[in-house]
């Protein structure tokens, strides 16, 4: 199952960046060609959060010890043991991670399912991510968005996560194309989708 | 109390008889046996959970040889530094067991 859980251009080149997923703790990073990675955000060294790390030439570095980590997810090196071959068990706990259509996409299982059909062939553009006070189920009952977790409304894509048991969060995306009247609407439209859902 | 708390928990005790057999860890390795006891106030359960899980994590043979709530002890072997790795990190957690006395012998 694969969950959309940020908008792509909110993970810039070279940095790292938190998510939560049904409480689970993510981060998302990206190296300085582009390529992004999700892993558990916890250093198996000391349980630091990865995400409070820096990016440096392709490796995420843990702040806490130096513990420098490769795109495969494997500990290439910590610092104070230059003169270490660091074993391959030690390794960080990656996620599957697509991006289409603006957002980021997630998935757990080894035999992730594939992504759910959206319009490729329309470049699209991330908007914002909005936090909403409601459980998960009680956004998608309200909005229609169903178990995979976006819906196309009115020409915006908008991707739907449970962030944990009480929170939820939106992501909007919308063509390459459209106007800046037309993101400053949607956006308008969002916000007051959140109110709404928060007052329900 | 006896606390060795730097990354030289795990220096060579005299001659280097100490060396596991290459067998036990590949031909290319120079592991290191070591015989581990923690002595302190122990979830026993907890504590072999983590012992062995960490050192699968930092590619360590273990066996872990008696557990008990006030007692942990095992027999190591793998590559010296991240032997003391290991002991630090037992140590410093897992939440719920305190460590009073770490002795580290060659196995």
């Amino acid at each position: 199952m694969w969950t959309p859980i940020a908008l792509s251009e909110d993970v810039a080149a070279g940095t790292a960046a938190p998510a939560r997923l049904g409480g689970a703790e993510i981060v998302l990073w990206r190296d300085g060609d582009g390529l992004l990675q999700a892993w558990e955000d916890r250093c198996p060294h000391r349980g630091m959060r990865l995400s409070f790390g820096f990016v440096r030439e392709g490796r995420l570095t843990c702040l806490y010890h130096g513990w420098q980590f490769d795109a495969s997810a494997r500990c290439r090196l910590i610092p104070a043991h230059p003169e270490l071959k660091v074993p391959g068990t030690i390794r960080a706990n990656p996620w599957h991670v697509r991006e289409r259509a603006g957002l980021v996409w997630v998935a757990d299982a080894a035999d992730a399912d594939a992504l759910p059909t959206l319009p490729d062939d329309t470049p699209m553009r991330g908007l914002r991510s909005l936090a909403v006070r409601r459980p998960r189920a009680a956004v998608a009952a309200q909005t229609g968005i169903g178990a995979g977790g976006w819906i196309w409304r009115d020409g915006a894509l908008i991707g739907l996560h449970g962030a944990d048991d009480a929170t939820s969060m939106l992501h909007l995306a919308l063509p390459q194309s459209a106007t800046a009247e037309a993101r400053r609407r949607t956006m308008g439209e969002a916000t007051a989708l959140r109110d709404a859902l928060e007052a329900a | 109390m006896v606390l060795y708390v730097s990354t030289t928990l795990f220096q060579h005790h005299g001659d280097a008889g100490n060396e596991c057999r290459a067998s036990e860890k590949g031909p290319d390795s120079l592991a290191q046996c070591h015989r581990i006891r923690m002595e302190g106030r122990f979830d026993a359960a907890g504590m072999r959970r983590f012992a062995e899980g960490r050192a699968a994590l930092l590619d360590l043979a273990i066996d872990t040889l008696d557990v008990s709530p006030t007692r942990f002890d095992s027999r190591l072997s793998g590559d010296e530094i991240l032997l003391g790795m290991f002991g630090m990190a037992c140590l410093l957690g897992p939440s719920g067991c305190v460590v009073t006395r770490f002795e580290s012998l060659p196995a």
